[in-house]
């Protein structure tokens, strides 16, 4: 069985014939490439593709790489969550909007908006540090939405976003990737409109102020976003991808419960149906605590809950996510990046986590196996060498109890 | 006239609005700045961040009591200073997100209950260097230095910035926090205090600046 196959097994809740194993190699392979300290045998131009399949792996494509831009274009309007990066499935063209890019002496990028109803500004940042640190996404430093007349200038450009097809642009990608493992088409990090909200359009604390002070603009960018909403899972559905992506980053601390049922649950929902009625597998990034979201995530609708984090690094136990999901949700991740890290455990302790985690997962049923958020770019290789072998061994499905 | 309990329910349910009248009719009908202070403003915020901590609230209560709590705070601090006692002589605490990291939410959120717990707070933001740290510490005569890191990757830079301030920042308490910081590496890494959560946070520096 060929990589792809796995996981498309895994993600459909049909066997495979061995556990998939799918780290994120892409932050771990920058960081090593600048160094120049990738494993011994792998030269410096070694592609993650060349590096998972000298694991055994399968090729983790399923967030785009979110720096690699073709032109400044792609990740222009990244202040208002937008992307048209490689392998989309879409292009989301901003309509009667003058956008007026420039560059500061720091190097942050200004963007400004000016619109029929009004203009509105962000400013995109992307520091050395944060290249040292693993990012893997610029970061906005002001935000679209800083005062209240700012909604409907935000609502307005999101009214005129047209959404078109680009599925030449995600075959290329689809073909890339080939067997290796799954192309995803990913679509926006805002599960629904609030979420974009708090993501992208507005500062990260003060968003819950928002929500308290402006309930109204709020409201009334809800409906604003919709339409784009709307267009993007449409043209998503009628892609040819297996799988799409829509949503990341929750927590029950940020996104916490009664905030998830309120503002991002029926969205899934709305999704899952779209995607489910065309066969694709809805994909959502649930990296955070999600603990307390459990019986949520369970009613969302999604296939699969990818780059799911373990303890120690969360409180939430792959075992309880398991029991609420009921057999009907695919967990894509459960080792934590930190084990793989020389200082956070000895090669005894990681041997045991690891021989743990097999357990608990066992039978392995609906299980893509993958190190959550990512492979840290200080990872010991020979612990991810030891997963891969560890998943030939004992990773035949149906697992063993023991 | 000091209405405790309408004063305190006002914080809890982050009712600014409600905060000011109530603060307004105190100071208006001749109550002590320092009573205000200590019978309504920081009880009520303390109970938030036991609610909190105890998962029974969620982070946007916890936001908008703080800032309800702030909205009072204002208009008692020039009563305060004048009092002598009050503003200027809290103890001051220098809180940041370190060098490499942009998370903020936690960090924001334990500065919040900082100053809701009687600190003063010179938030340094994200992605802030030993040296700003260090600046920063100096120039405020701060007595406690409080670093979030909420990466791996991050929780090094840490080590780095805690040397620096040892070498360069005299005597000043370091307290670390942030998801992946554990007490054990506070502990290797020679922290003075380490707090899981913002309501322990503001407890753990209280133990730290009480006079020994
Ligand atoms: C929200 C979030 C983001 C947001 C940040 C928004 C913002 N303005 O802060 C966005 C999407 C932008 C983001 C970006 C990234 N993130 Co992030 N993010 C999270 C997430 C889901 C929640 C963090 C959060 O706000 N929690 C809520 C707050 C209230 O909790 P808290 O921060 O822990 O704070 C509490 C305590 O820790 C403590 N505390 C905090 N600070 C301090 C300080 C002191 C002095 C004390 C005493 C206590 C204390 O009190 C707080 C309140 O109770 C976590 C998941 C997780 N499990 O933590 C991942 C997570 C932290 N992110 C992660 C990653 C990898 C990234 C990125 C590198 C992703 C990327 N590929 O680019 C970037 C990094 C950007 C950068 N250079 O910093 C990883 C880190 C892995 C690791 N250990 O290294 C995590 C753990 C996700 C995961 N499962 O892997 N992220």
């Amino acid at each position: 069985m060929t990589h792809k196959e796995r996981m498309l097994r895994a993600a459909r809740g049909d066997w495979a014939d061995r556990l998939p194993f799918v780290p994120r190699l892409d932050l771990w392979h920058n960081a090593n490439r600048r160094r120049g300290t990738f494993p011994p045998g792998y030269g410096p131009e070694t592609t993650t593709a060349e590096i998972a399949d000298g694991l055994g792996v399968g090729h983790h494509r399923i967030i785009p790489e979110f720096l690699n831009v073709r032109t400044p274009d792609d990740s222009i309007d990244r202040g208002l969550g937008i992307f048209r990066l490689r392998g989309y499935a879409y292009r989301a063209e901003l309509q009667h909007v003058d956008r007026v890019v420039r560059t500061e002496p720091d190097g942050a990028t200004i963007v400004e908006y000016h619109t029929p109803v009004g203009s509105v500004s962000c400013k995109i940042t992307f520091t050395e540090e944060m290249r040292e640190s693993g990012a893997s996404i610029t970061w906005i430093d002001e935000h679209v939405i800083k005062r209240p007349e700012d909604y409907a200038v935000v609502g307005s450009i999101f009214r005129n976003i047209e959404v078109s097809p680009d599925y030449e642009n995600y075959r290329a990608f689809q073909q890339e990737v080939g067997d290796t493992g799954l192309a995803v088409a990913h679509g926006v990090g805002g599960a629904s409109p609030v979420q974009a909200l708090m993501r992208d359009l507005v500062d990260g604390t003060q968003f819950y102020y928002e929500l308290a002070d402006h309930p109204k603009e709020v409201q009334q960018l809800v409906e604003d976003m919709t339409p784009f909403y709307e267009q993007l899972v449409r043209v998503l559905a009628a892609s040819p991808a297996e799988a799409v992506m829509i949503g990341a980053n929750y927590d029950d601390t940020i996104t916490f419960p009664p905030l998830f049922e309120e503002h991002i649950l029926p969205w899934l929902q709305r999704w899952a149906a779209v995607l489910h009625a065309s066969g694709k597998l809805f994909f959502t990034h649930c990296d955070g605590e999600n603990e307390g979201l459990l019986p949520l995530l369970a009613a969302s609708g999604i296939d699969v809950a990818e780059s799911v984090c373990a303890p120690p690094m969360v409180q939430c136990s792959l075992t309880a996510m398991r029991q609420a999901f009921g057999g009907r949700i695919t967990i894509f991740g459960g080792v934590p990046s930190v084990v793989l890290l020389e200082e956070s455990m000895t090669d005894d302790e990681f041997e045991a986590h690891m021989r743990g985690l097999f357990t608990e997962i066992a039978p392995g049923d609906r299980f893509i196996l993958g190190v959550s958020d990512m492979v840290p770019p200080d990872a010991k290789w020979h612990r991810l060498v030891r997963i891969a072998e560890m998943v030939e061994e004992h990773g035949t499905l149906p697992l063993k109890t023991r | 006239m000091l209405d405790e309990e309408g004063l305190r329910q006002a914080v809890l349910k982050g009712d600014r609005d409600s905060v000011r009248t109530f603060v307004t009719a105190a100071l208006d009908t001749g109550v002590d700045a320092v009573k205000i202070l200590n019978a309504g403003l920081l009880p009520a915020m303390d109970v938030v961040g036991k609610r909190f901590g105890a998962k029974q609230i969620y982070i946007s209560e916890v936001l908008l009591s703080a800032r309800a709590m702030h909205a009072g705070l204002a208009l008692i601090r020039p009563a305060l200073a004048r009092a002598g006692g009050g503003a200027d002589t809290k103890p001051v605490v220098v809180l940041g997100t370190v060098k490499g990291d942009l998370h903020d939410i936690g960090k924001n959120l334990v500065g919040m209950m900082l100053e809701a717990g009687g600190f003063t707070v010179v938030d340094l933001g994200t992605n802030v260097s030993a040296q700003k740290f260090i600046q920063a510490v100096n120039e405020h005569g701060a007595q406690v230095v409080g670093l979030s890191a909420l990466l791996t990757t991050t929780m090094r830079e840490m080590r780095q910035t805690l040397a620096e301030l040892r070498r360069s920042a005299g005597t000043v308490k370091a307290v670390i926090g942030g998801a992946p910081v554990t007490q054990e590496f506070a502990d290797t890494i020679g922290a003075d205090g380490y707090a899981p959560d913002a309501a322990s946070a503001v407890a753990r520096i209280k133990e730290l600046v009480a006079p020994a």
